[in-house]
């Protein structure tokens, strides 16, 4: 992102302004003028084109009308602008965030996302609107006032002058760390905001555990650190302004000096040096802004740089050219095959893979149970084939095409997830079930609100369907939470349904009753149910599955059905009499 | 609001760092007086120097302007600086004294407010009101002093054409308070889509992967383009009033100008008025005006830092958990904790609680079964006092849970809800977040009898990072992981929500083998969906839509052959090879209704 390609949209609203802006300076050149004609006239002076104080006095009326409105024409039309960019630049980091795969959201923290969002955008705006405003302004006023300069003496004009590159110069050699410290700052922010967003996450654990205290320690760590940086950003800016300032003011003290003397020698006369002197001070104010305007500008450019990281992440997982192979998205045919054939998995961060070797067939109406003790990488299995990780080895092909080569969305149409820690929003409790499909008619939802056994819930709340969640779905029970993402996962319609231990908070009837149910044909009973995935813990929701597997340290170690297994697989009859034992002695 | 009130408020931010803040507006005198300096001095060289063509006296003037210059931008440093440093302070302040605040909100709060909402709070609203010092419109200050000197001088000097003057002021005052009005509600809505913004966003960033495997990444962005042009709109207004407003003060002055030609026309036609007087008159305008552009110039700025001063008051003026108490020791709880006709619901929403009654006996293991969603995380809420009972009362040992202090109860307690959280950051510290002080030894014996050793050294030991939400660890493994940290936090009063849902039955079978020395004394609640890990508590309390329906242990509830029996029946059969008809478990409730 450059700035100049993000002004491109705008350079017609630009010009206009620039009009506007030079329409004004000229109006407030004239006003001065008429003010003193109208000093002259009480004096008794003639003056040319008036002849009376009222007909002066109603110009000057007009024009300050005419003034009025072209002002606020500049303005509104120069920091519109700034407000569009900044739309601009805040809905393009948006679109690029959606693409990026969960890793990237696994390492950066939210509230260090939000202020890119909040901070930096409005440093990029302030360079926009106001900066170039300033600047116009500067170059305008400069413009007209050099060649008057040089018109009256070169060599006066030249030593008047002089200091001014100086202070470009200056501001030049300042910018580089005036950069650095504002990316310092803009960072301590990040960690605020990163720090502020944790705490609220977790506000339930800081209660339980009582650490506000300690919390607030910590906040004051990040806090402090942030009022340092800007301390020490502030006191770039202490040294830029006055000596800005100062520079301005060094071009009157040399034209005293060098003006007096062309005075007292006889080059110029008391009047023109006079002319110079003013003309200086109406310099010095844009000279003042600029200092203000380098700040605002490094801060832009810093916050721009900032943002070009995040914008520089590329997404871990791409999707490949085909749309979904025809078979699959035909309705009525319901015969593929999802294959799984010797799959890895590794995971940068970790030395070894997560998963290796793994190989399985599901077909539609047809279950595969994944069993496996916590941390066998049952959750990853379900994350490779969903796209959310990338395969490092081995092959996922549904119906004998790779899924690596299928459209992001072709897949995500395919296979839905309900995850047992799953995120819902902030919205009401039908638009969460129909998140993936908004436009569900009524009998939908209530159909799969039925299937997941949610009737009676949503039947006890004062709003029914249209309840609203808290966020992350903090208002409902934890068994609530899950049923209404077993839900939007059933709502999608997916070819394969994968449940990832998606009911550990429901009791293990009422989830073999919900399985039960998903196996049944969906619809008006024509279609096959879907090629199902279910992880769980409970072994006796698995035991009716085509094929039950065995997972443990990222391998298949044991497989077949439950008969099958109980006889032959000694890891599965333990668990199974470990489970049943447990039952019996209750 | 009242403007003032918030001012007041900001000001007492500000009361700690009073003198560097004062010093700054007193520095405003020298450095007024070293600009007004500068023409004067170049009024004596042209006078001692031009005229009487002396060059030594042109250089000498030259150099006194070079040490006024000098004088006048350290002066200007360090009154920047101050005003800098005291600006940065109080922004600090306010952060500080915002998220202190957020630590004592009452949980309910996070239940309806997006954490967007707060953060922006504490981020950008902070760094609005930081802007009144960094753009430099505390300057006001001095200019409203120097404002109400030039009309003092104007008025001595004449008072009838000052009166002239005079006349626009209050047209100035009128039509101010009038666009106050107008930017007031211009800059609360700026603020508000701000607010509203940044809540979707967070929001929508937090839960990117689920928005992405739903495929509902357009929609979303449809949505967010909605939010980002309503804020885009809102911010359009207040720049078209801001610009006006500067527009209308830079004309009022010329009307000024325009009145006191007029008047002073008339005044000399009867002989009334100097010449000199009337340029003093105009030339005094020019100055007294620009003060009030600057205010103008900043009134965006003064505006919306008021708007953001409004909304930092009003959230730290919120309601608090109610910790004031009048027992202000440390609860003692040696014999038991009682449940008195405790009804509860969570807002305005139906009851969820109904008239709940019972005892948990000091050192008992009391067990709450039932189905999801019939409030047995809510009775360990009230518990711990994260909500209030609406009717009724929780007692320990006697006393109203009310009446202590709130930070020393939730000291007896801890608890590992059924939602893990882990902070971003090592194990050492996440683990040891109850009890800072704990040694590594204690952390790690910890761990292993979570039978998290082999987890933690995958995991890089106590030094190991945890990414965001601890998403580089599997869920079973998190909830391990919050086990270790509650057992570390060494409490009175155990709390275990469904603490092992998503640990598989191998492990958690080693688990309570490892942990039932720990617990054998220490009272206890555990919420449980497999029975088998609550069969041999001391009492069963069985929920049903929010009431307590059963109560004993498990063979008296057996003998009862009610609810629980039933369920203990329906778990057994799911481990007979199952039969073609599904049992249903609402069966079990339904008889209950
Ligand atoms: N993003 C990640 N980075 C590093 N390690 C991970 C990540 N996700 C999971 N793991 C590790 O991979 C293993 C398998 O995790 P997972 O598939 O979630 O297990 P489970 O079988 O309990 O679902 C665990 O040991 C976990 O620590
Ligand atoms: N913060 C909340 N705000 C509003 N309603 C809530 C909140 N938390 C829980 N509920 C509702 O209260 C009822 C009981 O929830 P809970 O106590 O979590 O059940 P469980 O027995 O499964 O632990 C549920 O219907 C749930 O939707
Ligand atoms: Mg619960």
């Amino acid at each position: 992102m450059r700035f100049s390609a993000l002004f491109r949209p705008y350079w017609r609203q630009l010009m206009l302004g620039l009009l506007a802006l030079i329409t004004t300076n000229l109006f407030a050149l004239i006003l001065p003028r008429l003010v003193n004609m109208g000093i002259s006239v009480i004096e008794g002076k003639k003056v040319p084109y008036f002849t009376s104080i009222t007909s002066i006095v109603l110009a000057i009326l007009a024009l300050a009308v005419l003034a009025a409105i072209a002002r606020t024409y500049s303005r509104i039309l120069m920091f519109g602008v700034g407000r569009e960019i900044e739309r601009d630049v805040r809905r393009d980091v948006f679109v690029h965030l959606s693409t990026l795969s969960p890793s990237f959201y696994e390492k950066r923290s939210v509230g260090d996302l939000m202020s890119h969002m909040t901070s930096d955008i409005n440093n990029i705006r302030m360079c926009t609107g106001f900066a170039v405003l300033n600047i116009l302004n500067i170059v305008i006023v400069f413009a007209g006032t050099a060649p008057v300069l040089f018109s009256i003496d070169h060599q006066v004009a030249f030593a008047a002058l002089l200091p001014f590159p100086l202070v470009m110069i200056t501001a030049q050699a300042l910018s580089g760390r005036m950069f650095q410290r504002v990316r310092e700052y803009q960072a301590s922010l990040s960690d605020l905001s990163a720090r502020i967003q944790e705490n609220l996450s977790g506000a339930q654990v800081v209660r339980v555990f009582h650490q506000e205290e300690a919390e607030n320690t910590r906040f004051a760590a990040v806090n402090d650190h942030a009022f340092r940086a800007a301390i020490r950003l502030a006191k770039m800016r202490v040294v830029m302004f006055p000596l800005m300032r100062m520079m301005g003011a060094l071009g009157v003290a040399v034209t005293l000096f060098v003006g007096g003397r062309a005075v007292v020698l006889g080059h110029i006369d008391l009047g023109d040096y006079v002319e110079i002197n003013a003309r200086l001070l109406q310099l010095a104010w844009p000279a003042i802004s600029l200092g203000f305007v380098m700040s605002v500008y490094s801060r832009g450019q810093a916050s721009l740089a900032r943002m070009n990281v995040l914008l520089e992440a590329r997404p871990e997982i791409v999707g490949g050219a085909l749309p979904a192979p025809k078979q699959v998205v035909r309705d009525s045919a319901d015969q593929f095959f999802v294959v799984a054939h010797n799959l890895s998995v590794q995971l940068p961060q970790s030395a070894k893979p997560i998963l290796y070797g793994v190989s399985f067939t599901v077909k539609p109406g047809e279950v595969l149970g994944v069993v496996g003790p916590t941390g066998a990488g049952k959750s990853t299995l379900t994350r490779a084939l969903c796209r959310e990780v990338n395969v490092a080895r081995g092959q996922l092909l549904i119906d004998g095409q790779d899924i690596c080569d299928w459209q992001l969305h072709a897949l995500r149409k395919f296979v839905a997830v309900a995850p047992s820690e799953a995120f819902l929003f902030s919205a009401s409790m039908r638009s969460n079930i129909t998140f993936a499909r908004p436009d569900a008619s009524q009998d939908e939802v209530m159909e799969v609100v039925r299937m997941v056994d949610l009737t009676r819930d949503v039947d006890g709340f004062a709003d029914g369907l249209e309840t609203m969640i808290g966020e992350r779905g903090v208002t409902l029970s934890g068994g609530q939470r899950q049923r209404v993402a077993l839900a939007r996962a059933i709502l999608a319609r997916p070819k394969m349904l994968i449940l990832d231990d998606c009911l550990s908070a429901v009791d293990a009837q009422t989830q073999s009753t919900i399985v039960e149910r998903l196996k049944q044909p969906v619809g008006d009973g024509t279609h096959t149910p879907p090629a199902m995935i279910i992880v769980s813990h409970r072994l006796s929701v698995v035991q009716e599955a085509n094929e039950i597997v065995v997972l443990d340290k990222g391998q298949i170690v044991e497989r077949g059905t439950h008969l099958e297994l109980l006889t032959k697989g000694a890891l599965y009859r333990a668990l199974w009499g470990l489970q049943l034992l447990e039952e019996e002695l209750g | 609001m009242p403007d003032s009130r918030i001012m007041l408020r900001l000001y007492e931010g500000l009361r700690p760092f009073l003198k560097p803040f004062v010093t700054a507006v007193l520095l405003y005198i020298p450095v007024t007086l070293l600009s007004l300096a500068q023409p004067l001095v170049i009024g004596a060289a042209v006078e001692h120097g031009f005229q009487t063509r002396n060059l030594s006296q042109v250089e000498f003037w030259a150099a006194i302007y070079l040490l006024v210059v000098i004088l006048y931008a350290a002066a200007e440093m360090a009154q920047t600086y101050l005003m800098q440093f005291s600006g940065q302070k109080l922004v600090n302040h306010l952060r500080k004294d915002l998220f202190a605040k957020v630590q004592r909100l009452p949980m309910s709060t996070f239940d309806h407010t997006p954490l967007g909402k707060i953060l922006t709070r504490i981020t950008s609203d902070v760094e609005a009101v930081a802007e009144l010092f960094s753009s430099g419109a505390v300057a006001i200050l001095g200019d409203l002093l120097f404002l109400t000197a030039t009309l003092l001088m104007l008025f001595l000097v004449n008072a009838k054409l000052s009166l002239s003057t005079m006349m626009v002021l209050p047209l100035l005052a009128v039509g101010l308070v009038f666009f106050r009005r107008w930017t007031r509600t211009a800059y609360m809505h700026v603020r508000v889509m701000l607010s509203s913004i940044n809540g979707f966003l967070q929001e929508y960033l937090s839960g990117m992967p689920t928005v992405q495997l739903f495929n509902q990444v357009k929609r979303a962005e449809q949505e967010f383009s909605e939010h980002n042009a309503n804020y885009m709109l809102a911010n359009r207004r207040a720049i078209f009033l801001d610009s006006a407003i500067y527009s209308f003060v830079d004309a009022a002055s010329f009307v000024t100008v325009a009145a006191v030609l007029w008047v002073g026309m008339g005044l000399r036609q009867h002989g009334a008025l100097g010449l000199g007087v009337m340029v003093t008159f105009v030339e005094a305008l020019n100055r007294f005006f620009q003060p009030i552009r600057e205010l103008a110039n900043n009134y965006a700025v003064v505006q919306s830092a008021l708007v953001s001063g409004e909304r930092i008051v009003e959230f730290l003026d919120q309601p608090e958990e109610n910790v004031q108490s009048i027992l202000p020791f440390v609860p003692v709880f040696k014999r038991e904790i009682a449940f008195e006709n405790v009804s509860f619901s969570y807002g305005h929403g139906s009851q969820v609680l109904h008239e709940v009654n019972f005892k948990i006996e000091h050192g008992q293991r009391i067990a709450l079964v039932g189905h999801t969603g019939a409030g047995k995380t809510t009775v360990t809420k009230l518990l711990t006092r994260m909500y209030d009972a609406t009717h009724g009362a929780i007692r320990i040992d006697g006393v109203d849970v009310r009446d202590f202090d709130l930070r020393r109860l939730r000291g007896l307690f801890n608890v590992v809800p059924q939602e893990v959280f882990l902070f971003q950051g090592t194990l050492r510290d996440n683990l040891r977040y109850g009890r800072m002080d704990a040694s590594d030894d204690d952390i790690l014996q910890a761990v292993h009898l979570c039978q998290a050793d082999e987890l933690l050294a995958r995991a890089g030991g106590l030094d190991g990072a945890l990414q965001v939400r601890a998403t580089n660890l599997s869920l079973g493994e998190r909830q391990l992981l919050v086990l270790a940290r509650a057992l570390i936090a060494n409490p009175q009063i155990l709390i275990l929500d469904e603490a092992t849902a998503s640990i598989d039955t191998e492990t958690e079978r080693r688990l309570q083998v490892a942990t039932k020395n720990l617990l054998a004394n220490r009272t206890s609640v555990t919420v449980a969906h497999r029975l088998s890990t609550i069969v041999d508590s001391d009492r069963i309390l069985v929920f049903h839509k929010g009431r307590l329906v059963e109560q004993g242990d498990h063979h008296a509830l057996l003998l009862q052959n009610g609810i629980y029996a039933k369920l203990i029946e329906l778990q057994k059969s799911e481990f007979a090879l199952r039969p073609t008809i599904v049992p249903d478990a609402s069966d079990a409730f339904m008889a209950a209704d």
